[in-house]
């Protein structure tokens, strides 16, 4: 299978800066798949680079077969991306910005845009600054959609909306998706959402790839145990097996990609009393914030 | 790029444009109109004659409103550029799929093109006001030659605005303002009409430059992504504008800071010591409020006031009358005080008067009237557009009074004036107490004198030739009636002698009539001219007396403030260091006004200054800038430290990242 996006080695720095340190990671056809990460984790920089903006200091980071930084107008036809904020030409109608981007796309769909937007009962006569951010949302999305893209990419897709449009922007999207089979690499700070969308994810942490799996094959892996808290439990540190360590009050958490027997012969090496230990369930946003931690 | 992707780009532009376009004919009937009434008004105070006279000998600037052009362009690159830059919003243009360059091509377009059918509205409504009151071309042509640097400026304003309202860097708006600003200056100063005649085509030239400005804040959003060779081009000729503009706003800064103090010498022949005698007024920070100037002759002997004034008997009468000092007779010759207060005449040419639009029309006095003042005609005259003729205007409908101007014309042909007519000169000035009339010079270099006595032409040929091409005729009636006056030409200075009509060459010896200023006094027992320039300046003033049939009796050279010409050589040398390649506007001897690059006088100290910002350059490129290109080190080697500033200027961004990692 062709890798529609295909980095390796990506490395970019603001000044001495270091964001990147040698991201490799490819994005197939089909489905959709998450770029995920805490705030600083070099997450808006990897997407800028992968939409053009940037240029990587080292490394390469190709796009439909060309140099994302260098894209022809025929690939960027084939791309529709989703700007953070929904940015668009906020002075134009409805009607004046599907009759503006027509002509670019050679697969343009008149009738997918205005299902959208007929679905929303929302005139086409009215300016999209005279908008709520919702609605604003799904004139983005259905212009987008309209295009017929191989690939999208929405760069956090659920900035300012209300639990009720970044659903409807999910479905509609699912819809599509399964419909057409664009492949979507998306973005988003709402990580449980995240958990109904995803197929696949790729996990920065610290300018570096921590995860980059299915999210089905994710779950199944990744563990969290919990044990009675002692003072050799606090004197642990993160490692290849365990990924990140969270102490409560009386409790010590573990994270990492482990099985039960695994863990409790790891903690047995290490002289760790756990005696007590048991597996913990995690949802989605659990798991994640286990692997990125809390800090 | 497609018809309908153009088509839809074209739409974008209209959409942006429609919610402020409707202000653009607003202005431009506001300032139609108030043209048109600045000029109903001064038409019903003083006549259409007086209408026209006011704007002919006083060009007022009527039209002043109509730079509300610059306003214009303005508002067009603010609603083309604005929506597009706010937030992310450039992004969308830099994914759409077509070449950036062609989106950004397109939007400059329509804006050029809407802002010259403004321009065009300007231009159609300003000649038809000019039409409405009947003036003709001599009055139209200089009038819109003052209302097209606007013009001009308005287009590089547009540019200039798409980048403003399109960049958010600090470093780019930087060099924006410093490109924009010397031309706004130059362009949007006001003065005579017409003073930009001669180089009209190079600012428009520079103007239409400002769209590699425009061009380069677009593409420098990206400029951390692709660097197509649009992006170096205009990035490179963007700085080449804030180099040439920011550095002759710094010359000019430099010379204003610097100026050393002029020594103010003046120098009159005197009649009864028959040498000069020279009166030096002390100037600058040494100089005591009060300080009383220095008076010497010569030959270096010092002279009291009373003995200086005492040598100049003309000048000075009521002071030596007032001294009981007025001698019996001067030069040998018995004269009283009433008698020398009248019998002398002092007149200043300067190449200023002839390098300057010449006047748009001329006023022929009556000159035999029926009262004791002369009186103002009814009609002004103009040389005709090929030369062949005088043509007569009547204010009141514009219209030419034929009968008038054949009669003249042929009046002119009869006293054996070969045309096209060379040069026109005259005293239009109804306090005189008499009028001569206007001199013409014909093709085959003769002078002609041309009146009008009851009415009717009175034309005659004068004695004498004039050798070289006539940079003016200088007329002045005067009580003493020796002259008419004096004719200049680029070789020779003739007096056209009133008594017998004559020319007589004044031997002043070699001048360059673009770099000139002289004065001439005349009296009952001399005549002496001293003549300076720029470059005399440096090596001295020269003066020449003559006996009043211009027999020279003495010459003499006064050289120059030594301590002043070294203070203006080290300046000229350290500005040719720091300002390799320097730019002006206004030319020594010259009211028009000159676009001008040229290499600095001092070569080795131009050559110095260059190194020494290359050595600059390279140092601060060390602190890592990101300023590597090799073409800056080019301009920094051209320019010197202005390409410098202007580079550090362009970073601004990466210098505020230094500072704050450091």
């Amino acid at each position: 299978m062709d890798s529609l996006i295909a980095c390796k080695g990506l490395r970019h720095a603001y000044g001495r800066k270091q964001v990147l340190h040698g991201l490799t990671f490819s994005v197939e056809s089909g489905g959709i798949f998450g770029l995920l990460g805490k705030n600083g984790a070099g997450k808006s920089t990897a997407i800028n680079i992968l939409m053009g903006f940037l240029r990587p200091s080292g490394g390469t980071c190709r796009v439909l077969g060309e140099e994302s930084h260098a894209l022809s107008p025929e690939v960027r036809s084939r791309i529709g991306l989703l700007q953070e904020g929904f940015v668009q030409y906020d002075f134009m109608r409805v009607a004046e910005l599907e009759r503006y981007y027509a002509p670019f796309y050679p697969g343009w769909n008149r009738e997918v845009f205005y299902d959208l937007i007929g679905r929303m009962q929302m005139p086409d006569t009215r300016r999209l600054s005279a908008m709520s951010n919702g609605q604003r949302s799904q004139v983005v999305l259905g212009l987008i959609m309209a295009q017929m893209p191989e690939l999208m990419i929405l760069d956090d897709y659920s900035m300012g909306l209300d639990v009720g449009y970044r659903r409807l922007f999910v479905d509609f999207l699912r819809e599509y998706v399964t419909l057409h089979g664009t492949t979507v690499l998306l973005t988003s700070h709402v990580v449980q959402e995240l958990d109904r969308v995803i197929d696949r994810m790729v996990v920065l942490k610290e300018g570096r790839v921590c995860a980059c799996m299915g999210k089905r094959e994710f779950m199944d892996s990744f563990r969290c145990c919990s044990f009675r808290r002692t003072p050799a439990s606090l004197a642990m540190k993160s490692d290849d097996t365990v990924r990140s360590i969270e102490h409560m009050a009386k409790t010590t958490f573990v994270y990492g990609f482990f099985s039960e027997q695994e863990i409790a012969a790891y903690l047995e090496r290490h002289q760790v009393p756990a005696a007590d230990l048991v597996s913990v369930p995690m949802s989605f946003e659990d798991a994640f914030v286990g692997l990125t931690g809390k800090y | 790029m497609t018809k309908q992707q153009l088509r839809s780009l074209i739409s974008k532009e209209r959409i942006k444009l429609r919610r402020g376009i409707w202000l653009l004919p607003m202005l431009l009937l506001y300032s139609a109109a108030d043209s048109l009434l600045a000029l109903h008004s001064l038409q019903r105070a003083y006549g259409s004659f007086g209408l026209w006279e006011t704007i002919v000998f006083r060009q007022p600037q009527f039209f002043g409103r109509y730079f509300l052009v610059v306003v214009c362009a303005v508002l067009i690159g603010f609603l083309q550029a604005w929506p597009e830059s706010q937030g992310k919003r450039l992004r969308l243009l830099y994914h759409t799929p077509i070449e950036p360059v062609s989106g950004i091509a397109v939007m400059l377009a329509t804006g050029t093109i809407l802002l010259l059918l403004v321009n065009i509205a300007a231009t159609a409504l300003f000649l038809g006001t000019m039409q409405w009151f009947h003036f003709p071309r001599e009055i139209i042509h200089p009038a819109f030659l003052t209302v097209l640097p606007w013009i001009l400026l308005s287009i590089a304003a547009y540019y200039s605005s798409v980048a403003f309202f399109s960049s958010g860097s600090p470093g780019v708006r930087l060099l924006i303002g410093a490109a924009l600003y010397p031309i706004w200056n130059m362009l949007g100063a006001r003065g005579a009409y017409g003073l930009y005649e001669h180089s009209i085509w190079i600012y428009g030239f520079v103007a239409f430059l400002f769209v590699f400005v425009a061009c380069y804040a677009i593409l420098h959003y990206m400029r951390h992504a692709a660097r197509g060779s649009a992006f170096v081009f205009s990035r490179m000729i963007t700085i080449i504008l804030a180099i040439c503009g920011l550095g002759s706003v710094l010359l000019a800064l430099y010379w204003k800071i610097v100026i050393p103090a002029d020594p103010h010498t003046s120098m009159h022949f005197s009649p009864v010591h028959r040498q000069f005698v020279i009166s030096d007024f002390p100037a600058g920070k040494g100089a005591a409020p009060d300080a009383e100037p220095s008076y010497l002759l010569e030959n270096g002997t010092t002279l009291s006031r009373e003995q200086y004034r005492a040598a100049l008997p003309f000048l000075y009468v009521r002071d030596l009358v007032k001294w009981e000092m007025f001698p019996e007779s001067i030069g040998g010759v018995a004269i009283s005080a009433l008698e020398a207060e009248r019998a002398w005449q002092f007149v200043r040419l300067s190449s200023f008067d002839w390098n300057s639009p010449p006047p748009m029309l001329h006023m022929l006095l009556e000159s035999n009237p029926a009262g004791a003042r002369l009186q103002k005609p009814d009609d002004f005259f103009r040389v005709s557009y090929d030369g062949y003729g005088i043509e007569f205007l009547t204010p009141h409908n514009g219209i030419t009074d034929r009968p008038k101007s054949r009669a003249f014309t042929n009046a002119l042909g009869d006293a054996g004036f070969i045309y096209p007519i060379r040069a026109v000169g005259g005293n239009p000035d109804v306090r005189k107490r008499y009028d001569v009339g206007y001199f013409l010079a014909d093709s085959a270099g003769s002078l002609f004198q041309m009146r009008m006595v009851d009415g009717k032409p009175a034309c005659r040929r004068l004695e004498g030739h004039i050798e070289g091409s006539v940079r003016q005729i200088h007329i002045k009636e005067h009580h003493r009636q020796e002259y008419y006056g004096f004719i200049v030409t680029d070789r020779a200075l003739y007096a056209v002698m009133q008594k017998d009509g004559a020319l007589k060459r004044i031997p002043v010896g070699r001048f360059n009539a673009d770099d000139l200023t002289l004065a001439l006094w005349s009296d009952i027992l001399y005549t002496s001219v001293s003549l300076e320039s720029t470059e005399m300046n440096y090596a001295g003033r020269s003066g020449i007396a003559m006996t009043p049939d211009f027999r020279v009796v003495h010459r003499y050279m006064q050289p120059t403030d030594a301590v002043y010409l070294e203070s203006v050589n080290v300046l000229k040398t350290f500005a040719a260091f720091l300002f390799p390649v320097q730019i002006m506007q206004d030319i020594s001897g010259s009211s028009f006004r000159y676009l001008q690059v040229r290499y600095a006088e001092s070569v080795p100290a131009a050559l110095s200054g260059s190194v020494f910002a290359l050595v600059v350059f390279a140092l601060i490129s060390r602190l890592g800038f990101g300023l590597r290109r090799g073409s800056d080190y080019a301009l920094v080697a051209v320019f010197g430290l202005t390409a410098v500033l202007v580079l550090l200027l362009s970073e601004t961004d990466s210098f505020l990242s230094f500072t704050r990692r450091n």
